[in-house]
């Protein structure tokens, strides 16, 4: 019996290879988009599941909240604070710090950028990381060595065993220090929030600027973890923090301002099973060891996968019922020949799971082929989708999917009344009820349609972020980084001096951050004359004078920095952005020139800084966020960048001299320098990748959707061949006839446009609140998209439609 | 064999009535060759339906070998349908996608008759109908006579006890129309009982009894003498 069902089910598809292509076709894309989209999700959700007791172990994050100031999140915590927790918390077993900091490893005369992991000795108690040579304890004895990472090993030693070699680290207090390797830790898998080469330990002695922000309540760190004991809440420990910092920190004195530690600083716990998903948000100031996830794509995209497997599901549904009143002749011969219903029923849905099947063997090789650019687009390394359990699961997967979409068709065709089906001619035996297959094609291009609409939104507000207007001029500059490596301070004059001397390069310019770097520090500021009195917070850059010309600001008002006339030294003299002019209480920038403001340059010293102009809102950060007001300062001491302007196409020279003379310079300090452009772009990617995901998806949407429309069309023509026929004999014109047909076809396309268009709208109008700079949302690229919807619809079932017309209506009537 | 009695059968539209059979009497013994004539619409094929339980009297009763079919279940009735009867359409309903060899396998693939059994019953009812060196083909490469005796294997494969045929020469020429015939007296002198609607004397001159179908109604029914000559004309009878 089952041969029998599978050989002819085979034959079916041969006999009819649209209906095989479309509906095997449309089930294997819908597939593959699930399967990749899959490995996605599950990357993205894995992240340190594979930690031991993950379940009780948690990261504090903290929240600056300065009065005036949005809150300012960061996933670091304060040096003190772990010593604090294991003091006065009980509910913790073991807390460790880790902090990360950038080295330079020097190795047979190279230098190379790295960084470095101190940890307490505790780490190991709370964060259980494998060791696969040597002795990972043995680091907390002698603070004279390192444990390295597997690729770590590999990058410095290549297959060498490298227990007991050397590393020479740079630079510890201006030295450069050497350590012994004792261990090799296994390589972190990619789902891991942490990111680790070489690991010592954290001691005191090591740094006096990491001493310091050890022994500092007010500035965050490292990371702190901790490690529950078993049965102890994350709630009863974050309800212990803000009385902790109460009796730690002493108030904080903000312009003359005494404040309660604990009003300012907040401190949480949060899960390490959430740090790349739902943490993320708290990754503010100082970036987590690598970039978070991003949940809303997570999300978006598990939401596209499942809208993707519906339309190919429906798609296959509507083929095989529309397909059923061809074969009810056959399946009323076999009721007659002792078929019972649950024979029928059972060969239907074998065929349905034979087809689900076949989709999938070929999604298999789709997924094949399409993973390495999928990897490329979602910037994850993803698993191997071919494990056994999880083919077994694709499997099962497919055969639930053949059930649930043969179901329909086989109870539809199992209750044919042979008698009935017999007396009929055959293409009039209805196919399922003709309601339902117009619900579904609704409902598959509903969801099709949508998805395009939002795809449509989503690829404008990319192309429209990428290429908004920043207020600064992104081409042809180069930004050099590292400029806070204490070796380079003493030859910092001369390099930039050299910099200038490169053939064309058009100007540089130093300054404590740049475009895309996270927020900076932030200052004490009071207006006198304000009637509130309150001082306020706002952001402050320093920067060297030439910085707003080598970004091509112009002031609004006043004059950019010019050392000739006073600015910097003891003039504290400042300038302002537009949205600092209006926290400020100015009336308009103009009018803010030439006031003085009160800034607090330390909690013991204040400065009178005169305002000497007012540069437009320029987005040092994404255009997603708004513009804050920011305070600069000319004052070229703590830079840490170095902006070069350039001459069109001279890039790639630039960066060759520039990293020419850095080398001449200071040798052992690795050359680190990106261009602005690049930068700003990747700023967008996230975005980008968001948005070409989808657009993907929603291709593949709607191609299952027109492929879907196509068949079902050449089902419909052909159902009503025979009406045609008639209408023809008895005088219907063509026109008439393909009218006819094509109203028929494309009503619930026209229906679904009315309720997707609006849907989408809605959907976009809530995700482009996210962004403070946004495209408009006109309704024309909802209205282009119906238009495009329909007009490919009309396409599809125009050329059916003609040929139902054309055919000769004897060939259709010579069968009665 | 069976026993149809007093049968009425009514099909409704939302504005029409339309009754295909009004009080029919029917007794059709074992061995029977009974074939049932009448114009277009007076019933003909309504009662081949109900005889062959594709459908059911709304009142009356229908008696097949001891069994009351009204208001047995559907599984009852099919199982009644599989193993006793055997049908032979006008339009043939051969399955195009199967094999001759196959599509006559297929009433006894629902019997859950074993592969071998299946093959070697098939072999010889294609050999009663002369098509054993057809096995393989499709029913679209046969002829419509060819194609007509494979729907007579296909009936007689499990050897039932009544065979349906509705107008099984109506699709064929006079020649092919012959052997069909021919095929179906051969069954019917083997002892199988057949019931044919034919609009055709000459085929119904093959038959024991006719019936005569007016509106619904018999009309008359008739004995044939094929002691005396098989072209005899028939006897018409007092309904």
């Amino acid at each position: 019996m089952l041969s029998h069902y599978v050989s002819f089910a085979a034959r079916q598809l041969a006999k009819s290879p649209l209906y095989g292509v479309l509906s095997i076709g449309g089930l294997a894309i819908g597939l593959t988009a699930c399967i990749l989209i899959s490995l996605f999700v599950r990357h993205e959700t894995s992240y340190d599941r594979w930690l031991p007791d993950v379940d009780r172990l948690y990261r504090v994050h903290t929240t600056i909240t300065m009065p005036g100031r949005p809150p300012d999140h960061s996933v670091l915590s304060q040096g003190p604070l772990k010593e604090a927790i294991e003091r006065e918390v009980p509910e913790v077993e073991r807390a460790a710090r880790l902090i990360v900091q950038e080295t330079t490893v020097k190795l047979r005369g190279a230098s190379v950028a790295d960084q470095l992991a101190l940890v307490d000795a505790s780490l190991f108690d709370v964060l259980d990381l494998p060791v696969v040579r040597g002795d990972r304890a043995r680091i907390f004895a002698d603070p004279s060595t390192v444990l390295v990472t597997e690729s770590t090993a590999r990058k410095y030693f290549g297959d060498a065993d490298p227990v007991g070699t050397s590393l020479h680290l740079c630079c510890f207090a201006d030295h450069e220090r050497e350590f012994r390797v004792v261990g090799v830790l296994r390589d972190l898998p990619d789902a891991s929030h942490l990111k680790l080469g070489i690991v010592t330990v954290l001691r005191a002695g090591l740094d006096p600027a990491l001493d310091r922000g050890l022994g500092d309540w007010l500035s965050v760190t490292g990371n702190t973890y901790v490690k529950l004991r078993s049965g102890a809440g994350a709630d009863q420990v974050d309800a212990r923090f803000a009385a902790l910092v109460k009796a730690r920190v002493p108030p904080i004195n903000l312009g003359d301002k005494l404040i309660d530690a604990a009003d300012l600083i907040g401190l949480r716990l949060r899960s390490v099973r959430d740090l790349h998903l739902a943490a993320a948000s708290d990754a503010g100031t100082f970036p987590d060891m690598k970039p978070p996830g991003d949940p809303a794509a997570v999300s978006t995209l598990s939401a596209v996968g499942l809208i993707l497997l519906l339309i190919s599901i429906t798609n296959f549904i509507n083929m095989a019922t529309a397909r059923s009143g061809r074969r009810a002749r056959e399946i009323a011969v076999r009721k007659v020949l002792g078929a019972s219903p649950r024979d029928i029923i059972v060969q239907y849905l074998g065929e349905a799971v034979l087809v689900a099947v076949c989709a999938l063997v070929i999604a298999l090789a789709l997924v094949e082929l399409g993973l390495p650019w999928f990897r490329d687009v979602t910037q994850r390394p993803l698993g191997d989708p071919f494990g056994i359990a999880v083919l077994a699961l694709l499997f099962g997967g497919s055969v639930a999917i053949g059930l649930v979409a043969g179901v329909y068709p086989a109870f539809v065709l199992s209750r044919f009344q042979p008698a009935t089906v017999m007396k009929a001619s055959q293409t009039s035996v209805a196919g399922g009820s003709g309601r339902l297959r117009k619900i579904l094609v609704f409902s598959q291009f509903a969801a099709a349609i949508t998805l395009v609409a939002c795809t449509a939104v989503i690829m404008r507000q990319a192309q429209y972020a990428a290429s908004a207007d920043l207020g600064f001029d992104k081409r042809d500059k180069l930004v050099v980084k590292r400029l806070d490596d204490r070796r380079l301070r003493a030859v910092r004059d001369q390099l930039v001096a050299a910099v200038k001397r490169v053939p064309s390069v058009t100007g540089a310019a130093l300054s404590d951050r740049v475009p895309t770097d996270p927020e900076g520090s932030n200052t004490v500021v009071e207006v006198p004359g304000d009637a509130s009195g309150t001082p306020m917070l706002i952001g402050s850059s320093a920067v060297d004078q030439g910085f707003f010309e080598a970004y091509g600001v112009a002031p609004v008002a006043g004059r950019s920095f010019d050392r000739a006339q006073g600015d910097g030294g003891k003039a504290h003299n400042v300038i302002l952005n537009v949205a600092a002019v209006r926290r400020c209480g100015f009336p308009g920038p103009d009018a803010a020139v030439g006031h003085v403001l009160r800034i607090h340059v330390s909690e013991t010293e204040v400065s009178e800084s005169r305002i000497v102009g007012v540069v437009p809102d320029v987005h040092f950060s994404s255009a997603r966020f708004a513009v804050d007001p920011m305070i600069f300062s000319l004052d070229a001491a703590p830079a840490v960048r170095l902006t070069i302007g350039f001459a069109p196409g001279a890039g790639p020279v630039v960066l060759r001299d520039v990293q020419t003379a850095w080398s001449t310079l200071i040798p052992e300090v690795p050359f680190e320098a990106d261009y602005l452009d690049a930068m700003v772009d990747a700023q967008c990617r996230d975005d980008r990748r968001l948005g070409f995901g989808l657009a993907g998806a929603a291709l593949l949407a709607m191609i299952v959707a027109f492929a879907g429309l196509y068949g079902l069309s050449s089902f419909i023509t052909e159902s009503r061949t025979r009406e045609v026929a008639i209408r023809k004999v008895l005088g219907a014109p063509d026109r008439d006839i393909v009218q006819r047909l094509l109203w028929q076809m494309t009503q619930p396309i026209l229906v679904a446009c009315v309720v997707a268009l609006p849907l989408a709208y809605y959907l976009m109008q809530s995700w482009l609140e996210r962004f403070a700079y946004h495209v408009a949302l006109g309704v024309g690229v909802f209205l282009a998209t119906g238009a495009a919807g329909l007009l490919v619809a009309v396409a599809t079932v125009t050329a059916q439609a003609l040929t139902a017309a054309r055919r000769p209506p004897v060939q259709a009537l010579r069968g009665e | 064999m069976l026993t149809l009695t007093n049968a009425t059968k009514t099909y409704r539209t939302t504005t029409v009535e339309t009754a295909a059979l009004s009080g029919v009497h029917l007794h059709i013994a074992q061995g029977d060759f009974v074939a049932v004539m009448g114009p277009s619409g007076c019933g003909k094929s309504t009662l081949l339906n109900i005889l062959g339980m594709l459908d059911m009297p709304d009142a009356g009763s229908y008696k097949f070998l001891d069994h009351e079919l009204m208001g047995a279940s559907q599984r009852e009735v099919a199982a009644l349908r599989m193993r006793h009867l055997g049908f032979v359409f006008q339009s043939f309903n051969l399955i195009d996608d199967l094999s001759v060899q196959e599509n006559i396998e297929l009433p006894l693939l629902y019997q859950r008759i074993a592969r071998g059994e299946r093959k070697r019953r098939a072999l010889e009812a294609m050999d009663a109908v002369g098509l054993g060196h057809r096995a393989g083909h499709r029913p679209s490469q046969l002829s419509g006579g060819q194609q007509q005796r494979v729907a007579i294997a296909r009936a007689i494969v499990t050897r039932p006890a009544l065979i349906l045929a509705d107008e099984p020469t109506g699709n064929l020429d006079s020649t092919h129309g012959e052997t069909v015939m021919e095929l179906l007296k051969a069954r019917h002198a083997e002892g199988t009982t057949i019931v044919m609607v034919t609009h055709s004397t000459s085929d119904s001159a093959y038959a024991t009894r006719t019936v005569r179908l007016l509106d619904g109604r018999i009309l008359a029914e008739s004995v044939t003498d094929h002691s005396a000559s098989r072209t005899a004309p028939a006897e018409v009878l007092a309904c």
